[in-house]
């Protein structure tokens, strides 16, 4: 699903990442874990090409992202579905609404808008608030929302940068446990956190960031 | 992966009536700036339709003024006055040719003068009309050139005149069109990046979502091209007005109004109004919309 091939990203004279290479198989389950500028979030841009490399490939389900020109970068964000720390949801807009925005860009039929909202929200269990507002949301749920939000078109990525950075552990461990439902239905998952509960309770498939290279890559590991 | 999901006519048409929601979307947001706006592109549009058709007026106007100027051209004596005027003819610009005999000319003012009875001193003259006041000082340079003239005659201070009118009511429209439309492009411009900066995080929202460039930045582009519409539509009122105006005083010197021209005024005004004020909001998503 993700495979990056000798990568460096620089800023100035600073190396944010360094001759990183990864690959991540189709289903999988990774945390990408490493203090504050370590390159994680560096890293997840690349992924959804907020960011271009200075050198090095970043290839996502067999498209080179740096390769990728400007105006198609649309199609592949639809492609995956991005979590962030800060939610970014619409505050005006209802829970449904924020869902399903993304998917009327397409043009989707509002019968399978509503079926396909519907059914995120389900996974999310947020099917009882269709009509909040985000800001009459706690901040679990608005993360929900932000779930349901990035998988609502299907995609066969999730990338989900420090998801629970704004909550409290046990809501944190609530959205990790959708995801990791979410990741039992197929879907690739890719969470970047520096939460070391989360990542020593699931278990999963631990990457660490240090300046910008990996030092560990462990199967079923834990946040050392 | 990038496999765009298959696309049908009533998918795209979908995606239109989004598109328009989200203009609709955007106009509501401006809330009473849209009042302003679109008075100030009334304001605008009204003084370049008012100045474009008193321009076609002053044409038309002009043009008829000068289709009445005639070239008295005098003959020599021994001159054939229809070989002349068969010369005459064939230059460029020459409308009509009247021969005046100079057995008819002497005859006409023996009626209307007591005149001694003497030999006929005029020469044959011929009566020429040009097709364009413009045209005219062309012509008589050709006309003199010819050996059996002896002399030619023409308002030439009224054609140059009005010449000179004319020119100066289509420079004036030319440099109007330029400076109202800049002044469009910059209010324009200006309102629609208020408008982005006041939506900023839904933008940057949508931009990481997914949501096409277009889809994006093509409901702003619409706005402004809905105040240009606006205000195109409200500048017909002093439009019209003018319009009574030059027809009372075309009627009165006896001249027809030109045809359709109060039509390419209106169709002028709606083209520089959406082209304008969709131009002003591209100057702003560009600048300030970075998808």
């Amino acid at each position: 699903m993700i495979s990056i091939k000798n990568l460096t990203k620089q800023y100035g004279n600073t190396f944010a990442l360094q001759k990183l290479d990864l690959e991540i198989q189709s289903g999988e389950f990774v945390f990408l874990v490493g203090s504050s500028g370590a390159g994680k979030s560096t890293l997840m841009k690349m992924l959804y090409a907020e960011e271009t490399p200075t050198s090095g490939k970043v290839i996502v389900g067999g498209v080179d992202i740096s390769k990728v020109r400007r105006e198609k970068i649309p199609n592949l964000r639809r492609c995956m579905g991005i979590v962030f720390q800060d939610f970014k949801l619409l505050p005006k807009q209802t829970v449904y609404d924020n869902v399903a925005y993304v998917i009327r860009t397409l043009g989707m039929s509002s019968k399978e808008i509503d079926a396909r909202v519907r059914g995120a929200l389900r996974i999310v269990n947020l099917s009882h608030k269709l009509k909040a507002k985000p800001t009459e949301l706690s901040g679990g749920e608005q993360q929900r929302v932000s779930i349901a939000r990035a998988i609502v078109n299907g995609p066969p990525l999730l990338i989900a940068d420090e998801p629970t950075g704004n909550l409290d552990p046990q809501t944190s461990m609530e959205i990790m446990e959708i995801l990791d439902q979410v990741n039992q239905r197929g879907i690739t998952i890719l969470v970047s956190t520096h939460d070391h509960a989360i990542v020593n309770y699931f278990r999963k498939r631990v990457v660490t960031l240090e300046d910008g290279r990996i030092i560990r890559d462990v199967q079923a590991g834990t946040y050392t | 992966m990038l496999s765009s999901l298959p696309k049908n006519i009533l998918t795209e048409l979908r995606i239109i009536f989004r598109v328009g929601l989200e203009t609709l979307k955007g106009i509501k947001q401006t809330g009473l700036m849209n009042l302003v706006i679109i008075s100030t592109m009334a304001a605008i549009l009204s003084i370049f339709g008012c100045m474009f058709r008193t321009s076609l007026g002053l044409s038309t106007f002009i043009n008829e003024i000068g289709n009445v100027l005639e070239i008295s051209v005098y003959l020599h004596p021994n001159a054939d006055a229809q070989t002349v005027a068969n010369k005459i003819n064939r230059m460029p610009h020459v409308q009509r040719i009247n021969i005046i005999k100079k057995e008819d000319a002497w005859a006409d003012l023996k009626r209307q003068m007591t005149l001694p009875d003497i030999n006929n001193p005029l020469p044959d003259t011929l009566h020429v009309k040009i097709d364009n006041p413009q045209n005219v000082d062309q012509a008589v340079k050709r006309i003199k050139n010819l050996k059996q003239v002896e002399d030619v005659q023409y308002a030439q201070d009224l054609a140059k005149k009005m010449k000179t009118v004319n020119d100066i009511s289509h420079a004036a429209t030319i440099i109007v069109l330029l400076v109202l439309g800049g002044l469009t492009l910059f209010i324009i411009s200006n309102t629609i990046q208020l408008v982005i900066q006041s939506r900023k995080q839904e933008i940057e929202i949508m931009r990481l979502m997914g949501v096409s460039n277009w889809y994006i930045k093509a409901p702003y582009i619409i706005q402004g091209a809905f105040y240009g519409f606006c205000g195109a539509i409200l500048a017909l009122i002093p439009l019209n007005i003018l319009q009574s105006y030059l027809n009372k005083m075309l009627t009165f010197f006896g001249i027809s109004n030109p045809a359709m021209a109060t039509n390419i005024v209106i169709l002028s005004l709606l083209i520089m109004g959406i082209v304008f004020g969709a131009g002003g909001s591209m100057i702003s998503v560009k600048k300030y919309l970075k998808v």
